[in-house]
């Protein structure tokens, strides 16, 4: 396991150095800059970029940029938040975005699995149709459709919920009464994903032999269901729950614009967009790293949650 | 291996608690003296009732830093706890607006040659933190907004409109500070020495807006980075003085939230000035403004697009004219579409848009125009009469018409033939992230078509960046690009700089040796100080564009507003001043928030 774990940290670095390397020559590559301003003397918007160094050729800029990058400086904003450092913007973004969907995912987690146990108990009765149904509004949807009905039907016309976030810097009821309705928002889709996910697993753990055992040695449905086979069905769960931890970072764009929320969300296009080179390739990098940890954590989860996933093909 | 596991779900556990939790610490330790600020800070969160409160809703700021911001929600806050040398506000008629000398005790004395401008500072004038700004302070702040290594791109204040001698060399790093024309006699006179003339307008431009105001030097200086090519100066709430001898000051700016403003008693506005305290929230759905609006939590909204036919007749809806004038640029010279080369296939694409329907139906609330310069440009900033409305802007607007289809045919049927009777083929590139521009877009094709013969004339669309669309227009590779040009309201001559035959970056392909001539006169040459000369040659310019029809007027976009019942304008008729800005409201009679 341990010499596995260190292979895939060894790909994981090889792999961050590709990702972060085309996306450099990319954005590079990209018409425009920062600097470009119609209404700026040519020369001065010249003057401008030379002081970023990109006027140089490609691989000089590369190497500036490696050379930064070892140290894990990688400068300032040019354009959407200038002079900042992207450790500054990320640090001022992602507490917000993180309290959000965390709190959209202790709502979504618990939820989802009692209407997958439900639906799944209940299989093609009236309470699973039901479920079904509100699945698919769920996944068909888009989050901020829901996000904006919310807030003209529950904070304009009925006015029980503030319309966006409080000014609250602390968490407080003020301040958690405003999340209300971003946090359902954010929380249908990964609802409906869950619910999907655990009726699928637990309608075929109910239907699986052990059951069967299970109930011939004397325990009730009840009992058979509550020990074995949702043990067995929430195995799986740890390869959608850890995606959408890390997917939580990358805020939702709609959402938080909708609710004005000051988080990750549209920071990478808006980066993007402006020809913030610096900006953008901090974000991506940050981006890369919580992708790849992603991936081998889900990989290593399974041979942690179940002994008898070994990784690595030893036996 | 099951320890194993219990301890790594614990671990989880508390880790997800511990980070939900982490939005709510405020940053850094806590001192006694952090946890009294933050019960300050917690105190000036809501306006007290009984208070006079203007409170809206506008986009994020990126910077407070005046010498390299770029968006008017930037410049509008910073207007707020900034001092200026010079402020523009209502007269006590409230039908006009006069010049306030705010921290200048009157407007600039000129030399005979008009190069030499002179200031009188006034004296009791403090940062926040009681730091003198005087004369040496402006001198020092413009210092460092030339300084070549720090790159400021806002420096273009100094040498771009107008010529302070040596400041573009001293930006450059090929000249000394001691040679620049901007010097502090003494304590209280700040001496500006151009290198031309200008006229009055150029420097009421330069010393009214956030980039000329004095900066607190020696946190400026104290945030640099070591190599003095940085600074973080404006970067966040504890890196700025939240006043500089401004109207208000700055009580709380948490980024891309809020930021909140009292005002400063000691400013030269204060009597000027009524409302106690402004609050800007940081919101860019439009309807979620609107809904703020309707629960009486914003006393100030824009009605975009479709929102505006919910309160069509509503009587608190005014309107704001911009000052972006919006049009499309036709080269000219195109070698793709030789048709484009004769005047009279521009005639026709001139006469056979029927702007009133762009107005209407795309952007509800525009007006047609077929002129170049909108509505909100000034002709005379002491009587703040508009150039539109005087004879020379209404002989203009006389010129040509918003929409002739007869005209229209008669000229394509010119072109037509002179193209060898064979189809035009007619590109219009429009901005990909622009929905009106793809509409009118859409709107031009079909109406070209009909109007021509789909036999006659094939219009091809092209979506692309608006920044790629610019570069493409300054490398003379296009048939047209739509363009959005603005300026400043009080000089709509340096708007004509757009037409010159080498303004530094061209945008169009329009060149006359008769036009340059009169943009020289009545920039920098013989008319600078004959106000009616001026206003003659701002009519003859934009004739001569006219005549030649390098680009195709559009529309004038209008955008309506409503203030709350609380806001009483200060206004001789109770409507909202144009070219007054939203500083036109601090002058407003506001009811106190209810108890």
């Amino acid at each position: 396991m341990l010499r596995y774990i260190v292979q895939r940290l060894i790909a994981m670095a090889i792999t961050f150095f590709i990702i972060i390397s085309i996306s450099f020559f990319i954005l590079r590559l990209m018409p425009g800059s920062f600097a470009d301003d119609p209404t700026l003397p040519r020369e001065v918007v010249e003057q401008l970029e030379d002081k970023y160094h990109l006027n140089e050729p490609l691989i000089i800029q590369y190497g500036y940029f490696l050379k930064d990058a070892v140290k894990l400086d990688f400068g300032v904003s040019l354009k959407v938040e200038p002079k900042r450092t992207v450790g500054e913007i990320l640090a001022s973004k992602i507490p917000i975005t993180m309290q959000l969907n965390l709190f959209a995912m202790l709502f979504m987690i618990p939820i989802g699995i009692i209407l997958g146990i439900i639906a799944a108990i209940r299989k093609n009765r009236i309470s699973d149709h039901l479920i079904s149904v509100v699945v698919v509004l769920f996944i068909s949807v888009p989050s901020f459709v829901f996000a904006s009905g919310l807030q003209y039907i529950v904070a304009f016309k009925w006015n029980l919920l503030p319309t966006v976030l409080s000014k609250e810097q602390v968490l407080n009821w003020a301040r958690f009464k405003s999340m209300i309705l971003p946090i359902l928002a954010l929380s249908f889709s990964g609802i409906a994903t869950i619910t999907r996910y655990v009726r699928s697993e637990l309608c075929e753990a109910l239907n699986s032999e052990y059951m069967l055992l299970a109930k011939s040695k004397g325990l009730t449905q009840l009992q058979a269901t509550i020990r074995h086979a949702m043990r067995n069905s929430f195995v799986p769960l740890a390869n959608i729950i850890i995606p959408i931890f890390t997917s939580i970072l990358f805020g939702s764009l709609v959402i938080e614009k909708i609710f004005a929320i000051p988080g990750m969300g549209g920071v990478l296009i808006n980066a993007i967009n402006a020809k913030d080179h610096t900006l953008t390739i901090g974000l991506l990098c940050f981006y890369s790293v919580i992708s790849l940890m992603t991936v081998l954590i889900v990989d290593l989860s399974y041979g942690i949650i179940d002994p008898r996933i070994r990784i690595g093909g030893r036996k | 291996m099951k320890r194993f596991k219990k301890i790594l779900a614990l671990l989880l556990a508390i880790s997800m608690v511990a980070v939900v939790f982490a939005g709510c610490a405020k940053q850094g330790a806590k001192t006694p003296k952090a946890n009294q600020e933050e019960k300050k800070v917690e105190e000036n969160k809501e306006a007290p009732k009984g208070s006079r409160v203007f409170r809206f809703a506008d986009s994020k700021v990126a910077t407070f830093n005046p010498h390299i911001y770029k968006t008017v929600p930037e410049r509008e806050s910073m207007l707020l706890f900034n001092g200026t040398l010079l402020r523009i506000v209502m007269n006590e008629a409230g039908d006009g607006y006069e010049i306030f000398p705010n921290h200048a005790k009157a407007f600039p004395e000129r030399s005979e040659d008009g190069k030499v401008w002179t200031f009188k500072i006034r004296e009791g004038l403090k940062f926040d933190d009681g730091t003198i700004i005087n004369a040496k302070t402006y001198e020092e702040s413009y210092k460092l907004l030339l300084d070549p290594k720090l790159k400021n791109p806002n420096s273009t204040v100094f040498y771009k409109d107008m010529f302070v001698v040596n400041a573009k060399k001293y930006w450059d790093g090929e000249a000394k500070w001691e040679e620049v024309g901007i010097k502090a006699i003494d304590d209280y006179t700040l001496e500006i020495t151009l290198e031309s003339a200008v006229p009055e307008t150029t420097i009421l431009d330069a010393f009214i807006f956030p980039t000329t105001s004095p900066v607190h030097v020696e946190m400026y200086t104290s945030l640099m980075n070591e190599e003095k090519t940085e600074t973080k100066y404006g970067t966040d709430f504890d890196k700025i003085p939240k006043s500089t001898g401004g109207p208000y000051i700055l009580k709380e700016w948490v980024r891309d939230q809020y930021r909140n403003f009292e005002k400063n008693p000691d400013s030269p506005l204060a009597s000027v000035y009524k409302v106690d305290r402004v609050e800007i929230r940081a919101i860019e759905d439009n309807e979620t403004i609107l809904q703020l609006f309707e629960k009486g939590e914003l006393d100030y909204v824009k009605l975009l697009g479709a929102k505006y036919d919910k309160y069509e007749e509503d009587p608190r809806v005014d309107f704001t004219p911009a000052t972006t004038a919006m049009f499309i640029i036709l080269n000219t010279e195109s070698k793709d579409n030789p048709a484009l080369q004769n005047l009279d296939f521009r005639k026709a694409l001139h006469y056979g848009i029927n702007r009133n329907v762009i107005a209407k139906d795309i952007y509800r609330t525009g007006k047609p125009a077929n002129y170049y310069l909108p509505s909100s440009y000034i002709a005379d900033f002491k009587t703040g009469e508009s150039y539109r409305s005087t004879p020379q802007g209404k002989e203009v607007e006389a010129y040509t018409e918003v929409f002739n289809a007869d005209k229209a045919k008669e000229y394509f049927d010119k072109a037509y033939k002179a193209n060898g009777s064979k189809k035009i083929n007619f590109e219009i590139a429009y901005f990909d992230t622009n929905e009106n521009v793809k509409k009118i877009s859409e709107y031009m094709e079909e109406a070209y078509e009909n109007l021509f013969g789909a036999d006659r004339i094939d219009v091809q669309l092209k979506a692309i960046p608006w920044q790629v669309s610019y570069d493409n227009v300054e490398k003379g590779d296009y048939q047209t690009g739509f363009a959005f040009w603005s300026g400043s309201r009080f000089e709509p001559w340096g708007m004509m700089e757009f037409f010159i035959s080498d303004p530094g970056r061209k945008y169009n392909t329009y060149r006359n040796p008769e036009f340059d001539k009169l943009y020289e006169r009545a920039k920098t040459g013989d008319l600078i100080y004959d106000k009616e000369g001026r206003i003659n040659a701002l009519r003859d310019m934009e004739k001569m564009v006219m005549n030649d029809l390098p680009i195709i007027p559009l529309v004038e976009v209008n955008i309506p507003i409503m203030f709350s019942d609380r806001v009483k304008l200060h206004s001789a008729n109770g409507k909202y001043f144009p070219a007054g800005g939203l500083y036109q409201v601090l002058q407003a009679d506001i009811e106190p928030l209810e108890e």
